[in-house]
């Protein structure tokens, strides 16, 4: 069976000024060799800090890198599609049909001078030409129930700054799930909500998934959130993946130190092992990115070679890939610099 | 009201299903508080007429009459009177619709303000209904092709059209249409603009007048598109797969439009200064003309009428501005 989403290779980059100050410009990688492995239905979650190129690889899926940005190698496989390679206008017939994406912040991700149901049938009759304002609308209302939009009848014509954070998130969901897409891609769902309402966000996702079988990319810097929801987790680090696996291998068995860092980091979780700890040092800048494995200049565990080469991924189950010279890591390996 | 008092009002005035009302109450707020605005103007306008250094006993008299004959007038025109007593004059005056006569000719005032209002309105439609669709559309084309060839060469135009003086575009405008092609009129109004020797002697005086806001409104817009186009509702609607283009029209048009309008109604007011020296270059029979004739030759009366119309036609576009505000942004709207 081929994976719904593969991909191989990826890189990306993005163009800087020059350090003459002049018109040449120079590139820097953002995402850098990065392979991951989707399947129908399934939620694999991208895990990392700020700057780790999370949202890039999101937004390189959907073709919607910023102008300075660009893919330089690699593919993009959607059920065997090379979406890296597709030229803009078919890759806008799949963006919103087959690939949807919501958004970190709802309260700036909606337009505020259209209601939300006209937003919500603009998505709809983008990919389904041919349907007249009428049914638009009740579908567009359909679709805000599955949403689990209360009185969407009525709600169908509010603007934005009329709902809640949460409702807004609501609407996000259901103008991404308007078209039905195999692949929803979530950047940080949750990150501006309320406790309360992420919960119940994370919750309407999860039942969503059942229901429509949609395979979801969940990007997040929240493990806890991952713990909820992911069935596979992706590691990234400085634009690379540092550590793949189950999600219950990534709590119970983690075997590269940065996953182990944020383990760490991660209050409820390190509440029984002693202190929480915060890992030493910031994440590179992208321009002088360090020889060998990235994470080497704040690695506990870092031996000499670790700088020279850059630590190839090694299968250390069936699902379970690490790319650290010392996994499968010993148990006294210390999950940060002390 | 005490403060927890005060937070839950807010919240019921949020969340009141009766949103209507409070659009409502926003538009009866916004006409009323043009009142004292328009009232100011009448004081200001007045009170600019009682510093000018000129006597209308003077002026009407004319310069051949003896010191007897002109006090005798001051007299009889109530110009001894104290100034709130005037003022007070000129008020009951106005609630009559009665703007006085002109100095020169006895003209009643009103009458001609009204035979210059007509074309003077013309003229200002004309050139909004030209250079603001233009100036959007280059505006958002620039923006839409950025840093591209058209879009340097559409920033470079905007730039030149906002430097160049309404005269000298007047003065280009007659020698090009009216000397060299021999095409257009240039002297004065033809007639109604629905005759086509109307029509005929509109063009050039529109088209120099909408070179005026067409620099402005170019550049506004090229930003405004380019400031909506790079917020995140435009990267959600960019993720539903639509067109570039509609993405450009649909979404960082349609919010660019406020302020757009914001500064379309602002330019207004230059516009009306811009329409003096319009009128002047083209002999065009409307407000601008009016006052600067009226100025120059002392008709202090007639000089205040216009005035006084001027400076309404002015609020009354800023507060026609706001109320389309209302139409455009469904948050002020509530």
């Amino acid at each position: 069976m081929t994976p719904l989403l593969s991909i191989e290779g990826l890189h990306t980059t993005i163009r800087v000024p020059g350090s003459n100050g002049g018109r040449e410009h120079g590139e820097v990688g953002v995402v850098d060799g990065v392979d991951l492995v989707l399947d129908a239905g399934r939620t694999l979650a991208l895990v990392g800090e700020s700057g780790c190129g999370k949202s890039m690889l999101s937004l390189a899926i959907m073709g919607l890198l910023p102008p300075v940005a660009r893919i330089a190698s690699g593919r993009i496989l959607l059920d065997g599609l090379d979406l890296a390679s597709l030229p803009a206008s078919a890759l806008r017939a799949i963006r919103g049909r087959r690939v949807a994406m919501i958004f970190q912040d709802p309260m700036t991700s909606l337009n505020p001078v259209l209601s939300v149901g006209a937003q919500i049938m603009e998505a709809i009759r983008v990919h389904v030409p041919g349907l007249d304002r009428r049914a638009l609308r009740a579908r567009a209302i359909a679709t805000m129930e599955k949403a689990r939009i209360p009185n969407a009848a009525a709600r169908v014509d509010a603007y934005p700054h009329q709902l809640s954070g949460g409702l807004r998130q609501r609407v996000m969901i259901a103008m991404a799930l308007a078209c039905g897409p195999e692949l929803l891609i979530a950047d940080e769902p949750t990150t501006a909500l309320d406790v309360t309402v992420q919960a119940q966000i994370l919750g309407l996702l999860r039942d969503l998934q059942r229901e429509t079988g949609m395979a979801l990319l969940l990007i997040t810097h929240d493990l806890g959130v991952v713990a909820e929801m992911a069935d596979e987790v992706a590691v990234m680090y400085a634009g690379r993946v540092m550590e793949q696996a189950p999600v219950s291998a990534i709590f119970d068995d983690p075997q590269h130190p940065y996953t182990l860092g944020l383990l760490g980091c991660t209050p409820a979780l390190a509440m029984n092992a002693g202190r929480q700890r915060a890992i030493a040092g910031g994440v590179p800048p992208l321009a002088s990115m360090p020889p060998g494995c990235r994470f080497h200049p704040r690695c506990a565990a870092a031996l000499p070679d670790c700088a020279r080469a850059r630590p190839m991924p090694r299968r250390l189950g069936e699902r379970h890939l690490a790319a650290c010279l010392r996994s499968p890591l010993e148990a006294s390996v210390p999950a940060a610099r002390p | 009201m005490t403060g927890r008092a005060r937070f839950r009002n807010a919240a019921a005035f949020r969340t009141s299903p009766r949103a209507g009302t409070c659009m409502k109450r926003y538009v009866a707020y916004r006409v009323a508080v043009t009142m004292p605005v328009l009232l100011g103007v009448l004081v200001v306008g007045f009170l600019l007429m009682q510093v000018v250094p000129s006597d209308p006993a003077a002026v009407r008299a004319g310069p051949q009459a003896s010191a007897e004959v002109v006090a005798a007038l001051r007299e009889e025109m109530g110009l001894n009177r104290a100034l709130p007593m005037r003022f007070a004059l000129y008020l009951r005056q106005l609630a009559r619709g009665d703007l006085g006569r002109s100095l020169i000719n006895d003209a009643p005032v009103a009458t001609e303000l009204g035979r210059a209002i007509g074309p003077s309105m013309e003229l200002m439609t004309a050139c909004l209904l030209w250079s603001v669709p233009v100036a959007v559309a280059l505006g958002t084309f620039a923006a839409y092709r950025r840093n591209s060839v058209f879009d340097r060469a559409i920033v470079m135009l905007s730039i030149g059209a906002a430097s160049v003086p309404v005269f000298f575009v007047g003065l280009l405008a007659i020698w090009i249409g009216g000397f060299w092609w021999q095409l257009l009129p240039f002297t004065g109004r033809g007639g109604p603009f629905w005759t086509r020797a109307g029509l005929a002697s509109l063009v050039l005086p529109a088209f120099t007048l909408g070179f005026v806001l067409l620099g402005a409104v170019v550049r506004i817009t090229r930003t405004a598109v380019l400031d909506a186009l790079s917020s995140d509702h435009v990267r959600t609607a960019r993720a539903k797969g639509l067109s570039e283009w509609s993405v450009t029209l649909r979404h960082a048009l349609r919010n660019a439009l406020i302020p757009i309008v914001t500064l379309v109604g602002l330019q207004i007011g230059y516009l009306i200064g811009g329409a003096v020296a319009t009128e002047i270059i083209f002999s065009w029979p409307g407000m601008g003309r009016l006052a600067v004739n009226a100025i120059t030759s002392s008709d202090l009366p007639m000089a205040q009428g216009a005035i006084l119309v001027i400076a309404a036609a002015f609020v009354l576009t800023n507060l026609a501005v706001d109320l389309l505000q209302l139409l455009l942004d469904p948050r002020i709207r509530r």
